[in-house]
């Protein structure tokens, strides 16, 4: 479960401060698939990244699975983003001079996973993403449905307990955004993963479970 | 990891030749002048087999005496003399125009096909008297120097140095041996270790010291051995017996160890340049590294963001970085070894092995150390990298 409690998320520069997130409380119950929606720059991408454990809170306080991660340090919290969470950007983000069958392995190449598992586990997600005959071509060989699919095998393969999308389906198609919503829906269905995903697409977010709406920082009822 | 990263730097190795060339270009430059400052210092420490202090060389005309020899030996006996009868003068000797220091050699061979013949291929000389030993003292590892016995005997005397016995008399007996060249026959009384007279940075030559005859007209130095306890008096008298003996004849006189240290601080000039432009050289690479890597970086913020998401401690992306380089830097340095092992394999330039060996070592430790300490701030600037910045930038 993920629970933000009075979450408060300030930018600061010398002359500016600007409040991305305001006083945010929820949660994400386990196993649930819940969307975020609003406008641009309301604040969404960064409650993601609290989420994620990519960014710190200015106040309130993450808490992942009944850990509260406060006072993790930057080695501990890498190490629990690991293990607990993966990530779907909607830029792909794959390492272009990497074969796809080694960005799917990059997560566990870092949880000390032996070669061989590595190779293992990763024609395994690649096989659950309809790719594992892709597995030597390298991103620029691939269409962008295709890449976002090596991006969530990527995501999976450490069969980590929830997945943070950001805008997955963003830079696709209606076609190919459809395709990955449907492996997002069949990992929260068949595989129990906590799905949060960040999405401007009214009918994608409508697949999901609950909808979570952002306004200037703040939760939206 | 380490196969991680090969696959990475592998991919890019169009983007990283420039940088790879750079290293081993610049590990074949450390290697070249470390090998020319690493033969002159071992040259430099080996022993230069005699003494240098309290001596002084007058070089005289003595040429100018004309060509009665019995004017020459009458003028040498009394310049001896005289000379020896000053108060503070040990010792005083003659020699040819070969003196240590004073950038003049006189090298000899000798090819024949006599029985018992004692062929070398080439050899330094000194020729000079009995009493050179008593000025100069070097160090003798076999024999004596000759005396006067051996002066009055069947052969005239003759000094050789190791190296001499070692490259030219391995297989016979080198005390009481006689050896002929220049149509005349001369027996070894003795061996001395070193006699590096070229200098401090030269390289020990096979030496052949002949007996110098008092009725020679090859004279052109007189050597003084003082006692250490003289004041600065003595080079006036010095002066005043030469000027008294040898009338108009011209002369100048010079402090053995002074001439030393002056030839030495020549030799040092080159060696000190070079190590400045090598300096020079490494403050450039090593901006150059920081430049390119920090760069690179800054190209790669994306791929740090994704890493740290992915599980990436700072310390992962530390090493990953630092890795990298160390990684392209033994390749590079693989492709300069090939071209440096080459002067060792080949006997370029007939340095020794061992000094060749011992650059290669350096500058591969220089270059390494360099790279690693290049690449530790942008490594840790990038280990520092936000991931939700980087990630949202790309």
């Amino acid at each position: 479960m993920i629970k933000l409690q009075d979450v408060t998320k300030v930018y600061r520069t010398d002359t500016v401060e600007t409040l991305a997130l305001n006083n945010i409380n929820l949660s994400v119950e386990d196993g649930e698939f819940v969307s975020i929606m609003g406008p641009s720059g309301c604040g969404k991408s960064t409650l993601l990244n609290m989420m994620g454990l990519l960014d710190r809170p200015s106040d309130g306080q993450v808490t992942i699975d009944e850990k509260e991660l406060k006072g993790y340090k930057e080695k501990a919290l890498a190490k629990f983003r690991n293990e607990h969470l993966g990530f779907i950007f909607q830029s792909f983000h794959l390492i272009g001079d990497l074969p796809v069958v080694d960005n799917v392995e990059l997560p566990l190449l870092y949880r000390g996973t032996s070669a061989k598992e590595r190779k293992r586990l990763a024609e395994e997600a690649l096989e659950a993403v309809g790719l594992k005959n892709r597995m030597k071509h390298y991103p620029s060989q691939l269409s962008g449905g295709q890449k976002q699919r090596v991006a969530i095998a990527r995501a999976i393969v450490g069969k980590p307990s929830i997945i943070l999308a950001d805008e997955p389906t963003g830079n696709l198609d209606s076609n190919l955004g459809n395709e990955v919503m449907d492996i997002l829906l069949s990992l929260n269905r068949d595989r129990k993963a906590t799905i949060v995903m960040v999405t401007h697409d009214e009918n994608m977010a409508l697949k999901t479970n609950r909808i979570i709406r952002l306004y200037d920082g703040s939760l939206v009822n | 990891m380490i196969k991680h990263i090969l696959k990475l730097i592998w991919k890019r190795k169009a983007k990283n030749a420039f940088l790879t060339s750079e290293i081993a270009l610049s590990f074949l430059v450390l290697f070249a002048v470390l090998s020319f400052v690493f033969s002159n210092l071992k040259r430099y420490y080996q022993p230069l087999g005699y003494d240098t202090e309290d001596i002084q060389l007058a070089r005289i005309d003595f040429d100018a005496l004309g060509e009665d020899s019995i004017k020459w030996v009458n003028t040498k006996k009394a310049l001896k003399q005289e000379l020896n009868q000053v108060n503070g003068i040990e010792h005083v000797s003659f020699s040819t125009s070969v003196a240590p220091f004073e950038d003049s050699q006189w090298t000899t061979g000798n090819e024949s096909d006599e029985p018992g013949a004692i062929n070398f291929e080439s050899a330094n000389l000194i020729i000079t008297d009995e009493d050179y030993v008593d000025v100069y003292r070097p160090t003798l590892v076999a024999g004596r120097w000759y005396n006067d016995d051996d002066i009055k005997g069947k052969y005239k005397p003759i000094v050789v140095n190791k190296m001499f016995e070692e490259r030219y008399l391995k297989d016979t007996t080198t005390l009481g041996l006689v050896i002929k060249f220049w149509n005349d026959e001369f027996i070894i009384t003795g061996v001395v270790e070193y006699f590096k007279y070229l200098g401090e940075f030269a390289e020990e030559q096979p030496m052949l010291f002949p007996y110098l005859s008092e009725h020679s007209q090859q004279t052109s130095f007189a050597t003084i051995r003082t006692a250490s306890n003289v004041g600065p008096e003595i080079d006036k008298q010095i002066n005043d017996v030469i000027e008294g003996v040898m009338k108009d004849v011209s002369f100048n006189v010079s402090k053995v160890d002074e001439n030393r240290i002056r030839q030495s601080r020549r030799s040092w000039v080159p060696i000190v340049g070079l190590l400045s432009l090598c300096g020079f050289l490494i403050i450039n690479v090593a901006m150059g590294l920081f430049g390119v890597l920090r760069y690179n970086i800054s190209k790669r913020k994306g791929e740090i963001g994704l890493r740290k998401a992915l599980g990436a401690a700072p310390g992962n992306i530390n090493a990953q970085f630092v890795g990298e380089m160390l990684i392209l830097t033994t390749l590079a340095l693989i492709i300069g070894l090939l071209f440096a092992v080459q002067f060792p394999l080949l006997n370029f330039f007939q340095v020794d092995q061992d000094v060749y060996i011992k650059a290669i070592v350096t500058a591969l430790g220089i270059v390494y150390f360099l790279v690693f300490l290049c690449s530790l701030i942008p490594s840790a600037q990038a280990a520092a990298i936000d991931p939700a910045t980087a990630l949202h930038e790309e």
